[in-house]
């Protein structure tokens, strides 16, 4: 139900803001984000932009996963460990590579 | 939605479970309180890898699962009514109330209209002058700033034709009431990500505070949970229990002030009832006396709903109400994938996608 998809705005009209959600141009509120400039990334929620992601923040995240796939890719090359400790994760991941649009855009939900 | 991908890395999440498996020497158990997490949870298969060391628990986080059968009975009574359209959130509209659901309504000839925005409910009302549209405000504090955004605009409008029935819900009155009644004790909380981005992560420190419980707020995407995760393990196996923002992207400590001031003017905190709960004081929010004029109980002068029947489908052997509390796995409900499906759902866990018995259902494998 808190579903929230984050999104660019790529063009502003007083408070409305356009995106492109699933494949689709959509106008969306920006009556919760004053502060939303042309370019942002927003968590959208039924049709309102709810918060402005911070782009830092996004950026600072991606850069720990990527460190924790090097030290990863480091204790692989040490040890050949097994896979299938993890295969929940592996199993449930090809399925997403597989999935649709919309179903992405559906199942960032929450 | 590359923006996505990157808080998808299957080697990162590979990684971020091995260390909570080396952190979680004892079992911890944490309570996911928000149903997108438990279907994320679920679909990415993260229960199982990591158990024994976690154990997870759902939550009262799905707004459709606790909504009280009387309201939903209310509902239903305004859309058969002539000259009436109820507009609401998709998915509401299979849950059951005591008698039927929206979807059996309008097969009884009543007129319920799915809308994706509270906006769509004004322009309902601008196409249709001539019927009252009643607008269902369902959610916590992610959509009620939304629903208020449109009560304003239609107050601005001046639209003579819109009301709002707020069902509205916070979650932190259901946080304490889940542990305030010690059924079930908890190492740790997973913090909505959603829900902390309009109210702070601050507002979960009476959870270190008041209950010495460490809370993570957390994304949606896999890594996003297991980082969570993480830092809640770590938090407990310090014995220092504390609130810890796992979704800098999208949270801040104060959360959305434009999004919490629309909510503070269009509504007011007041007792709310919870399917499977019951009823709690100050955990809900209704239309306040600035809005009173748009707030549809009071047009149409509805009963309250505290003194109707909260939960029907208790009595047919449902145990959603112990599944929202954390004391029951879905699994462990007789009627779980015999009985109840999300083809024909008993409860109302099994049928909104984040449902803990849907999510169970879908990807659990524990079906029979
Ligand atoms: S499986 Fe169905 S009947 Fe059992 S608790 Fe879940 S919703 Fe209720």
């Amino acid at each position: 139900m808190c579903l929230a998809v984050p999104v660019r705005i790529i063009e502003i009209k007083g408070q409305v803001g356009r995106v492109e959600l699933g494949g689709v141009l959509r106008d969306i509120s920006l009556a919760l984000t004053p502060e939303a400039q042309l370019g942002d990334f927003v968590l959208v929620h039924t049709g309102f932009a709810i918060s402005v992601l911070d782009e830092d923040e996004a950026q600072e995240t991606l850069k720990l996963f990527a460190e924790l796939e090097e030290s990863w890719d480091q204790a692989e090359a040490d040890a050949s460990d097994d896979a299938n400790r993890s295969k929940g994760l592996s199993a449930s991941g090809d399925a997403d590579a597989s999935s649709d649009a919309s179903d992405v855009v559906g199942e960032t939900d929450a | 939605m590359t923006y996505i991908q990157g808080f998808r890395n299957p080697t990162a999440a590979r990684h971020l479970i091995e260390r909570i498996r080396a952190t979680a020497t004892a079992p911890v158990r944490v309570m996911e309180f928000c149903g997108g997490h438990t279907h994320a949870i679920m679909r990415y298969g993260l229960r199982e890898a990591l158990a024994p060391g976690v154990e997870l628990l759902s939550g009262p986080g799905c707004p459709v699962c606790v909504s009280a059968s009387a309201d939903i009975d209310q509902a239903i009574e305004l859309s058969l009514r002539p000259d009436m359209t109820v507009a609401t959130f998709g998915d509401m509209i299979r849950v059951p109330g005591t008698r039927t659901s929206l979807q059996g309504a309008r097969a009884e000839g009543g007129d319920v209209r799915v809308v994706y925005s509270a906006l769509d409910a004004l322009e309902l009302a601008r196409t249709l002058p001539e019927r009252q549209v009643v607008m269902l405000g369902i959610g916590f504090e992610t959509t009620a700033p939304t629903v208020a955004a449109a009560a304003a605009q239609a107050r601005a409008e001046g639209l003579p034709n819109i009301s709002f029935y707020s069902m509205h819900k916070l979650t932190d009155p259901a946080m304490r009431a889940i542990l305030d009644a010690g059924e079930v004790r908890l190492n740790g909380v997973l913090g909505p990500g959603h829900v902390a981005a309009i109210t702070g992560w601050q507002a979960w420190e009476f959870l270190p505070r008041e209950y010495g419980v460490p809370c993570a707020v957390s994304g949606f995407e896999p890594t996003d949970i297991l980082q969570a995760l993480l830092a809640l393990v770590e938090s407990h196996a310090e014995r220092s229990p504390r609130v810890i923002n796992s979704y800098g992207r999208g949270v801040t400590p104060g959360g959305n002030a434009v999004a919490q001031g629309l909510m503070g003017q269009v509504f007011q905190v007041a007792a709310a009832a919870w399917r499977g709960i019951g009823v709690i004081p100050a955990s809900g929010l209704e239309l306040s006396e600035a809005f009173a004029d748009l707030d549809a109980r009071r047009r149409f002068d509805l009963p309250d709903v505290t003194e109707g029947p909260l939960d029907a489908e208790a009595a047919l052997g449902c145990h959603c109400g112990e599944v929202l509390r954390g004391v029951t796995l879905p699994p462990d409900c007789a009627l779980f994938g015999t009985t109840c499906t999300p083809a024909h759902p008993v409860g109302p866990c099994m049928v909104s996608a984040e449902g803990a018995c849907a999510a169970h259902y879908r990807y659990g494998g524990e079906t029979l």
